[in-house]
């Protein structure tokens, strides 16, 4: 299975809070075999004590994740709301960020390489990619954006 | 010259704080140093302090305690907000160590 796949990504989405968010991906990731029953409450529960909203440039973001128990696959998704979502802030959880581009993460310890950390933690500083994939209408689109994760 | 051992923190102790080691270890290295660096959650602080010899600490998540080395919050470095700062405060603190 590949870290990135155009099922994952949710263009327009229909979420009005960081749990509907959270379970979109979650039942995606689901669907697609990448996790087990039971992973969205893993990930809403550990956003209620590490939250991972992330004050970007231009525009903030946030990468839901949790541990890997309840993991098959690693997976990147990509949800981009029709309207910001609120997402709490990493490192301060009493910081609201409106956040327009979610990024949640299926992370496998062992398999998450750090050439794939690398170029995520590229992805969350440039403002700029950020911005087009905020704005990109189809899921093509964003995963054109984001095939840099995938390369070598 | 011995490398800098820094502890990285985020809540779960992988993907933050993996980016994050990887940041500082590119910024510390252009500056001419070494990095030796773990990943740990906020709960494997305390063990990681006791048992490793750590120069600093950098988190992603809020650490507990004085542990007798400088602490970073480096959410904003991660994403780029405020670097120069957050690299002068790392450089500054990275300067005071006997390597």
């Amino acid at each position: 299975m590949e870290l990135l796949n155009k099922d994952l990504i949710k263009i327009d989405a229909a979420v009005s809070s960081a749990e509907e968010c959270i379970r979109l991906a979650g039942d995606l990731f689901l669907r697609y075999g990448y996790v087990k029953e039971g992973y969205s409450e893993a990930v809403i529960e550990r956003e209620k004590t590490y939250p991972t909203g992330l004050p970007g440039k231009d525009i903030c973001i946030a990468i839901p994740h949790t541990n890997n128990k309840l993991v098959n696959q690693p997976a990147i998704g990509v949800i981009i709301p029709q309207e910001p979502v609120e997402f709490c802030m990493m490192g301060n959880k009493d910081q609201i960020l409106s956040c327009e581009v979610i990024i949640p993460l299926v992370v496998k310890n062992s398999e998450m390489q750090l050439s794939t950390l690398k170029k995520m933690s590229r992805i969350i500083q440039d403002g700029d990619l950020l911005k087009k994939i905020k704005n990109a209408r189809s899921p093509e689109e964003v995963l054109c954006y984001l095939k840099i994760l995938d390369e070598d | 010259m011995r490398p800098v051992k820094i502890l990285s923190v985020c809540g779960s102790g992988t993907v933050s704080s993996a980016m994050l080691s990887l940041k500082l270890s590119d910024i510390l290295e252009e500056n001419g140093y070494s990095v030796e660096s773990t990943e740990v959650s906020p709960g494997g602080v305390p063990g990681a302090m006791s048992s490793g010899k750590y120069d600093l600490i950098a988190y992603t998540s809020p650490v507990e305690g004085d542990f007798g080395v400088p602490k970073l919050n480096a959410t904003g470095f991660l994403v780029g907000i405020n670097e120069d700062e957050f690299v002068e405060e790392l450089l500054g603190a990275v300067g005071k160590l006997k390597l």
